[in-house]
Formats: C-alpha cells, structure tokens, sequence
C-alpha cells in the first residue's frame, strides 16, 4: 500500500468537496440544528416546564431498572435533562457522520463517473485498494472531524445550559468517550464503505444518492432505535459493538477490492 | 526485439456480438510516432483500452510492452507509460492542482511533481493560468493541459487517443504544433488516434489504418500510399478548346499505359516514374498550348479513403 497515492485521491475529493456549496451547506447546517439548537431547547424547556419534566419522569419509570439505578442520586429536573442529554441525543452523533459521509462517499465513483474523470485515474499505478482507501477516507475524516467538532460544541451547550440545575459538569461521561471514539469511528467507516460499493456500481450522483439513501435510512432508523439502549449498557459491551462493527468493517473492504473491476467503471457513452 | 515498445499478437475484442478488434496484430519500435488511423467506431479507444489493461480482450496471444508481459507486470507498465483518451481533466480543481495530483499518482514527490508540473505549463504556454480553475478554460487549453497530464511523469510511452477531437480548426492546428514539439523528443514513443489524416501524415513515423476493428495497412505513410497507388499518373493542363492528340501518343510513346481527356485537362498513365521526364520532354516538343504538367502525388488520405472504401 503506497499511502501517498491514497492521500492523493483523499486529498482530491475533500478539495473537490469543498469547492461546492451544494454539498458542504448541509454538512453545515444540519449538525447545527441537531447538537445545538435541538439540545438548547429540550434543556431551556425542562427547566421552566414542571409538566414536561413529570411526564418525562413518568416515562423514565416505565424503562429498564439499570437505567434507574444510574439516574438514583438525582433530583426530578436533574433525571429529566440527563436523560435526554445523555441517552436520547446520544443518536445524534451517529446520525451526523452518517449523513455527512454519505454525502461526500455517494458522490465518490459515481460523481467521477458522472464527470468522465475516473478513467484518467485509472491508467496510472494506483492499485484498486490504494483508489478505495482514497475514496473511503475522503467520505471518514470529514465525517469525523464533524462529529467530533459536534461533540465539542454539544458539551459546552449541555453543560453551559444545564449548569444551573446540576450545579457540576456532568457531560460527558464516560460511556459518551467510548461512543464518541470507538464506536462512532466503526459504525461510520461501514456505512462509508456500503455507499462508496454503491457508487462504485451505479451510473451517476443521483442514482448513487437515492440508492445509498434506501439503504442508510434503515441503518439510520435502526440505530437512532438502539443508541439510547446501547448507552445505558455497560462500557464492555459498547466496546464489543465496536468490535463487531470493526470485524464488519474489514470484511466489507475485502469484499468491495475482490469484486471491484476497473473495466466496470468506464463510462461508455454512444 | 529490444527495440519494440509496443507488441500486440492476434488481439481481439467483442462487446457483446459487437466485434470492437478482430484479431489485430502489430508491432512498434521505440522512438517512433505511430498513428492508428480509423473512422468513428473503428476500434481505435478500445485499442488504447486493452493496450493499456483497462478492459481484457476476449482472444489474446501476447500483448508485450515495453518488453513486459502486459497482464503479469501491469503495475510496472502503468508507472512507465501516460495516457490521454476521452477523458476530463477535474474542472473544480486548477491547472497545477490536475498536474501535481498525476504527478503524485505516478509516485513523483510532491517537489518532483511541481517542478515536472511547471515545466509542462511552460512548455504549453499554460503558466499565467496556472492556478486558475479548469472550468474557465477553453477547449484547446483543456486538452493541451490533458497531454501535459499525460507527461507529467516523464513516460517512456505516450498515448494520444484523438487529440484533436472537438477542437476548430485553429485550435486544432495549434495544439497539433505542441505535439510536434514534444513527439519529436525520440526518447519516448508516441501512439497517436486520430480520424484526421491530413494531420497526422506529417508527424508519424508509422501508421496503421484500422477498419471497423481489423488492420488493413501498416507501414510508413510512404510505403501505405505505394502500396495503394501503384500506377504512376501525371495530369496535363492544356489551353481552352486545345486538345491532344491522344493515338498519336499512344503510338509513339510505349511506356503510355493509359490516357483519360476530359475539357482541357489530360490524365496519362505511365508505366513507371522514371519514365515522366521522357514524357515531358516529349510533350515539350509539342505545337500545343499547355500550361502545367504535374506528377498525381496521391497523400495519405488519399490511401486511406481508398482503404476504408473498398469493402
Ligand atoms: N464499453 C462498450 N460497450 C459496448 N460497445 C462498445 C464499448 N466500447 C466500444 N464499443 C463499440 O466498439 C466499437 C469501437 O468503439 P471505439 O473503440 O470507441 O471506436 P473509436 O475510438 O475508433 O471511435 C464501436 O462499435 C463501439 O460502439
Ligand atoms: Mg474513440
């Protein structure tokens, strides 16, 4: 593997990326409105609503004992904003690199396809792995520089807002590193590696975007249905999602360079 | 066989019942200009294609380039060989952004790319457009800029896959003076496609006429014309309403194979070129008004519609 042939092609897109409005104002405004705008209202709320936070509360009662026990030692305003804060936002950040890798990583092939730019890149020496990792991480290190300014942002905001109830910095704990570090990273490269597969099959953008989104959205919903479980789990078991989710990652690549053939991705036009 | 860049043995490709080659063989030496010279369809970017490992052909015996077997050393071939066909340059980019990033793929440091890169805006007169992006440049610049691509990592082996297409004549005439000017360095082999004879007669060293997928000449533009036009005629231009005395001429020269008079001009065939100074001087002699007499030099593109004609 020659890395500067992989940063070459990673360096490229994210050029490209950045070149266009179209692409780069959604990354920009959605991860606003879900880790700041979203958070800052639900906390303001509860804490001028005493009907809001008791049927909350009420809610709370009726889920899993783990979860009480780990809310024990806090008031009823105090349980009502950490849960929301910690467990129900927490599918936020998967939602963020998810979207904004899918954005970048549909556009991959099919774009360059799409523009008639591929073949040239395919006469020289960079081998089918070396093109993919390009691609892969041109889709992951924005993804993740995104969450990861998210994640900043979303603690400031949490802890800022929240203080006067809690009076301490509660966020983040400790389960939110592992999200943010390990299994943020995991699930983010397999869905980059399906839509880049994707776009390396299909013909244009368009094609590329409403494909990858019949198969993300699913991903998407599933995971916003799970995270809230998955962080009042213990960290061993997020950290073995994580592994599961490596273990999917790698295989996937494999099967992605095995089945990928240059002849496929000339465009033949009449 | 040390001198051969480019061996290709009983090559063929089919999409689908479409027989895009059928079973092309040929040989180019090192150093040379080649051209492959077709009609729209004829096969010429497949050729291009296969030569250089991006699609397999359907029946092969050898493809050696370079020396090298094409299929087991294909990451080797690619590092020595550059190649432009039908493809676009990355119009959000800048010109030098296009050169560094090949430069980068052939391996070349980025210090390495950027002094190959300037160099190559110099030579195509692209420098003060450097750093602009592609999309506000012309087609000719686009495409010169597209050869330059195709040299940024010095290759012993350039592909020119219709360098001319969509070009006006103007533009067209330019860029063909900057491929004279880098096609003439003898160290590197150039394989040129093109449908435009009139172009391409005076750079190659070799051509080859390809024909909805099949060779059907090969050699020097010189001997292809030979091998086409084999009679020797000269045309004749006499004064209003003269006229020769063609049975006469006949009679007297015996070398005359063949005489076509139509209004005031007269085709004679000879039996050999040296026989056109006796005719000359015969015609000299002559009480008639005659205004030229001219060798038929017939060019390439005469040779190759005559090719691609005949069935
Ligand atoms: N990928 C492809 N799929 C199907 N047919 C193709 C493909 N590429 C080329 N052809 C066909 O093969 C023939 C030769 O095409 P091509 O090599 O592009 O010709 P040229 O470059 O000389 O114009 C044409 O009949 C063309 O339609
Ligand atoms: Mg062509």
């Amino acid at each position: 593997m020659n890395w500067q042939r992989v940063f070459t092609i990673t360096r490229k897109d994210i050029k490209e990326v950045a070149s266009t409005g179209q692409i780069i104002a959604p990354m920009v405004i959605i991860p606003l409105v879900l880790i700041g705008i979203i958070p800052a209202i639900a906390i303001v709320s509860l804490r001028f609503s005493e009907t809001g936070t008791i049927s909350l509360l009420k809610a709370i009662e009726k889920l899993p004992p783990t979860l009480m026990q780990q809310l024990a030692g806090y008031t009823g305003n105090q349980k009502a904003i950490y849960f929301i804060t910690v467990y129900i936002l927490a599918s936020f950040f998967l939602i963020i690199p998810i979207m904004v890798s899918t954005l970048i990583s549909a556009n991959s092939f099919a774009g360059e396809k799409e523009r008639k730019t591929l073949e040239g890149i395919l006469y020289t020496p960079i081998t089918d792995l070396e093109l993919i990792t390009g691609k892969v991480l041109a889709s992951f290190i924005p993804a993740m520089a995104i969450s990861l300014l998210s994640f900043f942002v979303y603690s400031v905001v949490v802890n800022a807002l929240a203080y006067p109830v809690f009076m301490t910095i509660y966020f983040p704990t400790f389960n939110w590193w592992i999200l943010m570090l390990w299994l943020v990273p995991t699930v983010s490269f397999l869905v980059i590696s399906l839509v880049v597969l994707i776009s390396a099959k299909v013909r244009g953008y368009q094609e590329a975007n409403s494909i990858a989104g019949a198969i993300v959205l699913p991903i998407v919903l599933v995971t916003i249905g799970q995270v809230t479980g998955v962080m009042y789990l213990s960290a061993k078991i997020i950290l073995l999602t994580g592994l599961l989710f490596l273990v999917a990652d790698a295989l996937l690549l494999r099967f992605i360079t095995k089945s990928f053939h240059r002849d496929r991705l000339i465009v033949y036009i009449r | 066989m040390k001198n051969i860049a480019i061996e290709a043995c009983h090559i063929s490709k089919s999409f689908g019942n479409i027989a895009a080659l059928d079973d092309i063989s040929f040989s180019i030496q090192k150093g040379d200009v080649f051209g492959l010279l077709g009609p729209n369809g004829a096969g010429k970017t497949t050729a291009v294609r296969l030569l250089n490992g991006l699609i397999k052909p359907t029946e092969i015996e050898t493809i050696s380039i370079l020396g090298l077997d094409l299929q087991k050393n294909i990451q080797d071939i690619r590092q020595r060989v550059g190649v432009l066909t039908d493809t676009n340059l990355y119009e959000r980019l800048s010109a030098i952004d296009n050169l560094l990033i090949f430069g980068m793929l052939y391996g070349l440091s980025h210090k390495e790319s950027s002094q190959r890169a300037e160099h190559l805006l110099e030579q195509f007169e692209l420098s003060d457009r450097a750093s602009s992006k592609v999309e506000t440049f012309s087609k000719g610049m686009k495409q010169k800029l597209s050869i330059a691509r195709a040299l940024i990592s010095d290759p012993e082996i350039v592909y020119l896959d219709e360098p001319t297409a969509g070009l006006d004549p103007e533009a067209s005439h330019e860029l063909l003076q900057y491929i004279i000017k880098v096609s003439s360095d003898s160290s590197k082999t150039f394989f040129i496609t093109s449908h435009r004879l009139e172009e391409m007669e005076s750079i190659c060293d070799t051509v080859a006429i390809l024909d909805r997928g099949r060779i059907k000449a090969f050699g020097s533009p010189h001997d292809l014309v030979n091998q086409v036009f084999k009679d020797h005629w000269v045309t004749v231009t006499l004064g209003n309403g003269t006229r020769l005395n063609i049975s006469l001429l006949k009679l007297e020269l015996s070398f005359v194979q063949d005489i076509e008079q139509s209004n005031n001009e007269v085709k004679i065939k000879v039996d050999d070129r040296a026989s056109i100074p006796k005719l000359i001087r015969y015609l000299g002699k002559l009480d008639t008004d005659i205004y030229s007499i001219a060798e038929d030099v017939p060019n390439l593109q005469d040779a190759y519609l005559a090719i691609v004609k005949e069935k």
